[in-house]
């Protein structure tokens, strides 16, 4: 697999909304590890993206999943005409080419599969890839970089101590409104207006969290209704269908949601 | 008309009044359908003669000619008297009652609402036939909302979450919503009013369900914004109660604007109620009426001057509209313009309009709170005790208040607000089914939680000797268990390691051509178990006799079985809840809780299990259906109750032995959808037996030597969670 596929190669859109950019850079210049918690859609991901550009390095991405194994991370013998051969997990090809690796919702992955990063995680920067018998001393440049949402899962899902403690952690919330309001505007390219609406809207039902719905409306959410009404939808249908029927079934939070919206605009 | 029947009331010597709205009542119904309804009729009035009086007769006459169903059948009207002829025979006098709400009730309900309403009154009155001639008088809240709820109309109760969500989305506030339900006042006259804590709102709002729906939006976000943009409590000091309703108004619209900065919607919705002409006479209402309207809409204009001026000193403050003494300062100035226009005020008939504002009982610091309009509510909830502020209610509060607090928290339930120590608390009103109208009654039953009596601290002490070989036997039993482990998975499409033999395989087909099979990985399962149980115990009076040949009674032999069943719980590491229930009518499900789900099990669980103490009834649906509640923050893949009893559903308001075994059953049905099993440990052969008819062969077990239950209840778990 060719590295230079995983370079950033145009400038992310992402606004920085304190100093997370210097703190990335002095993590990644001491070679700790970064955790990212924060609500989902809060532009964790985008981060990332936006730091591997900055950084000039490669970025590995992997969506945890709870099937997700030790050998989806680090490889496996596979099978061909001659036999078998070996490939590279994501977590091998990072550590091989000094890339960031990217874990995006960790605690999905089970905790006996994320217990495989801990001797790359701390100073050792070894991974063991028991199967080859090889022991992978990772590149200089390497990092890990997983996110983490202490929000919604269920209880049963959280990272072992032994894990979180090889992190230093950085903190995102949704963005102040105003930064939150260009972000809409600059990606949805829609009037100022309709994004300060829509902010508005993201603001007020962010105070359902927890009394209604698992998570408060997202930036994401809100790019995808600013979208929809650029595209000729009013307001309220794409509010509709971008955020209220997609954050919850439940009829009651619906219809609050809903005067919410008619509330703001 | 038959002569014949017409004789029978003619000389029975019921008197001229009576023959005489018979013959009308006869004739003119004779016309509309037929004379097939005159022997049922004439039996009826005959009836109500004896049984009631001759007016009763009189009344039901009346009735019969002026039904005001809509398209009237014979069959229609076969039904309505059919049904009438029943209630007489329970008692003429409710009967007199329901006749005489005859013309509304059949003017707002079809047959088949109207039908259903009465037969709810009938169960509703099951023990008291004065709670019945209540029910069907239409005289007082409770009476309405049961009315209300069959007519359509939009009552507070089917909307209160939804306004609470609303609140807490827009203003970020949770303040306690409630119906002031016991007095029933003109509807023309019902405001809302607020306290920091509670909203108060009436049960219904005039107008179709949309607009009521609308009222009540407008209602509370009113008095939302004024917890959000208002300050402390205005004080009363010398003003006149002119002074004060005009301070009121322009504090109102200050709110209401600072709102609207915000949420323009807002500022439509309220604006859509003003509706006060822009001239007209000039008394204070209509006055106050008009500055309302200007001051929060701008492009309204009026005749009135005074009204149009407090408009401009209000618009000419835009900037301080965040200082809430503005609207004292515009109020007093519009005040003695208005006492100088001699201008009569009459604060006892005056009402805020329009109908969302509330009664100003919130603005005010009064010397006396409650004020007298605030005492003329007659609420039940003391308001006193809602205006006192939340941490002083805490303080006095002791464990079991909190513990009951954290549990509707976790329920979504809404708090209690009177709290009794001699009684239970009120956590949650359930519904229940009617098997005979086929209908969920909502809210039909309480469930209370009552404060428990604490036994032994050294309860599972006692069993760990009394009962030494049976949990020695039960260990074995889980040590034997494969529980949570991993099973290992061959030919995978994906998987951790290549599953050798298959990889052999699939080289030895490649070698020769022919297609391998693609599937020759190996991994692992997943640990299978993900179980929550909530044992549900029976503490019914019956549970107090004791069990043949042993010298301890059923409800000790549960406690012990719990005790024992607890040993499997922290083996299994299964989340458990411990409830003990009995019943005293469907006002009173009294609920003992010995654990939750969320806590762990510690020396006052212990000492609750203990202290079970049998009495009242078995209202089996409705601990069913709490339970199945409790499971909502529950995340496991099973969730089960386990429910422990020596008997049929009863209580003493239910003569009807099969309306609780047909509730039972739904709630199970109910429980299933909402993937909740529930299996029944039948104590006793006849237990046995009724409990197979509502949980089925496959979902009870009955247990005949009930000595053996301690021994047997944990094999039983194991059976069924492995």
């Amino acid at each position: 697999m060719d590295i230079a596929e995983f370079f950033i190669t145009q400038k992310p859109n992402y606004i920085n909304v304190g100093d997370e950019t210097d703190l990335f850079e002095a993590a990644f210049t001491n070679k700790i590890p970064v955790m990212l918690k924060g609500p989902t859609g809060c532009g964790k991901t985008r981060f990332v993206e936006y730091m591997a550009w900055f950084l000039k390095k490669p970025l590995v991405t992997v969506s945890c999943h709870e099937d997700m194994t030790a050998a989806d991370l680090v490889g496996r013998y596979l099978l061909n005409n001659d036999g078998t051969f070996w490939q590279d997990g994501p977590l091998t090809i990072a550590a091989r080419n000094g890339a960031i690796c990217y874990l995006d919702e960790v605690v999905e992955a089970r905790q006996d599969t994320t217990v495989v990063i801990h001797s790359i995680t701390d100073d050792r920067r070894v991974l063991p890839i028991e199967k080859k018998g090889e022991l992978l001393k990772a590149d200089e440049d390497f990092h890990l970089v997983i996110s983490y949402n202490p929000g919604y899962q269920s209880v049963v899902k959280d990272l072992k101590e032994s894990t979180k403690q090889r992190f230093c952690a950085l903190d995102f919330e949704y963005p102040a409104n105003e930064v939150e309001t260009n972000i809409v505007c600059s990606e949805a390219d829609v009037e100022l207006d309709i994004a300060s609406s829509l902010v508005k809207i993201a603001d007020k039902s962010r105070n359902l969290k927890g009394a209604g719905l698992n998570e408060g409306v997202s930036t994401r959410m809100l790019i995808h209704a600013a979208k929809l009404s650029k595209n000729g939808l009013s307001l309220l249908s794409a509010c509709e269908v971008a955020l209220v029927n997609a954050i919850t079934d439940d009829q009651e939070v619906r219809k609050a949601l809903r005067t919410t919206i008619s509330a703001c605009i | 008309m038959s002569l014949q029947h017409k004789n029978r009331i003619k000389y029975a010597g019921y008197g001229r009044n009576v023959f005489k709205a018979y013959e009308d009542a006869a004739d003119k119904i004779t016309i509309q359908i037929g004379s097939a309804f005159l022997q049922e009729f004439t039996d009826t009035v005959s009836y109500l003669c004896i049984k009631g009086g001759k007016a009763d007769a009189v009344l039901f006459c009346k009735c019969a000619v002026e039904l005001r169903f809509k398209n009237l059948t014979e069959n229609m009207f076969f039904e309505w008297q059919r049904k009438i002829s029943d209630v007489a025979k329970i008692s003429p006098r409710v009967c007199k009652v329901l006749l005489e709400n005859n013309s509304t009730t059949t003017g707002s309900l079809d047959l088949a609402g109207w039908l259903d309403w009465v037969a709810t009154g009938l169960r509703y009155g099951a023990n008291s036939t004065d709670n019945m001639a209540d029910y069907f008088s239409l005289s007082n809240q409770v009476s309405l909302s049961f009315f209300n709820e069959h007519s359509g109309t939009l009552m507070f109760t089917n909307i209160k979450e939804q306004l609470k969500l609303e609140l807490k989305s827009l203003f970020d506030i949770s303040p306690e919503l409630i119906s002031n339900t016991v007095k029933f006042q003109s509807a023309a006259k019902q405001r809302s009013s607020f306290t920091d804590r509670f909203f108060l709102l009436p049960p219904t709002y005039l107008g179709s369900s949309k607009r009521a729906l609308k009222t009540y939006q407008a209602a509370v976000f009113h008095m939302g914004a004024h917890l959000r943009y208002g300050k402390k409590s205005f004080e009363v000091g010398q003003l006149k109660p002119m002074q004060v309703a005009i301070v009121s108004i322009i504090e109102d619209a200050r709110v209401e604007m600072l709102a609207g900065l915000e949420l323009p919607g807002l500022n439509r919705l309220w604006t859509e109620f003003h509706d006060a002409p822009s001239s007209g006479i000039n008394t204070a209402q209509r006055m106050f009426e008009r500055l309302s309207r200007a001051l929060i809409d701008p492009n309204f204009h009026t005749d009135d001057g005074w009204a149009e001026k407090g408009k401009r000193m209000f618009y000419q403050a835009r900037d301080s509209w965040d200082d809430p003494r503005i609207s004292r300062v515009i109020g007093n100035i519009l005040g003695n313009e208005l006492g100088q226009l001699r201008v009569q005020f009459n604060a006892k008939d005056y009402v805020p309009n329009p109908v969302y504002r509330d009664d100003n009982n919130g603005l005010w610091a009064f010397p006396e709170a409650p004020s007298e309009d605030m005492q003329a509510h007659d609420l039940n909830v003391d308001l006193v005790e809602a205006r006192r502020p939340i941490r002083g209610n805490l303080k006095n509060s002791n464990k079991q208040e909190e513990t009951s607090e954290n549990e509707n928290e976790n329920y979504g339930i809404a708090k209690p607000s009177i709290v009794d120590e001699n009684s239970g608390r009120l956590i949650v009103k359930l519904p229940e089914f009617d098997y005979l109208a086929n209908k969920l009654r909502k809210d039909w039953v309480s469930i209370l939680e009552y404060r428990n009596i604490l036994g032994s601290s050294k309860y599972l002490d006692y069993i760990e000797s009394e009962y030494s070989e049976v949990i020695q036997k039960s260990e074995r039993l889980f040590r034997s268990l494969s529980l949570g482990s991993s099973r290992k998975l061959k030919k995978q499409a994906e998987g951790e390691n290549l599953d050798l033999d298959a990889s052999v395989d699939a080289l030895i087909s490649i070698r020769t051509k022919t297609a391998p099979e693609q599937n020759i990985f190996e991994n692992r399962s997943k640990p299978s178990r993900s179980l929550a149980i909530h044992l549900l115990l029976d503490t019914s009076e019956s549970t107090r006799a004791l069990v043949p040949n042993s010298s301890k009674s059923i409800l000790e032999l549960e406690r012990e079985a719990a005790a024992i069943l607890l040993k499997s719980f922290k083996k299994t590491r299964d989340p458990f809840a411990i409830t003990g229930f009995s019943s005293n009518g469907r006002h009173d499900v009294r609920i003992q809780t010995v654990k939750q789900f969320d806590e762990e099990f510690g020396i006052s669980n212990e000492m609750s299990l203990a202290g079970l103490a049998s009495g009242y009834s078995t209202r089996m649906g409705a601990a069913l259906r709490y339970c199945g509640n409790s499971f909502k923050k529950i995340l496991t893949d099973r969730k089960l109750i386990l429910l422990v009893t020596d008997g049929e559903p009863s209580d003493i308001d239910v003569n009807d032995a099969k309306y609780l075994t047909c509730d039972t059953k739904r709630a199970v049905s109910e429980l299933k959808n909402v993937q909740v099993d529930v299996f029944c440990v039948a104590l006793g052969k006849q237990a046995g037996n009724h409990a197979e008819q509502i949980f089925g062969k496959s979902g009870c077990v009955s247990i005949n030597n009930l000595s053996s239950l301690p021994a047997k209840l944990t094999n039983l778990y194991v059976k069924l969670t492995s």
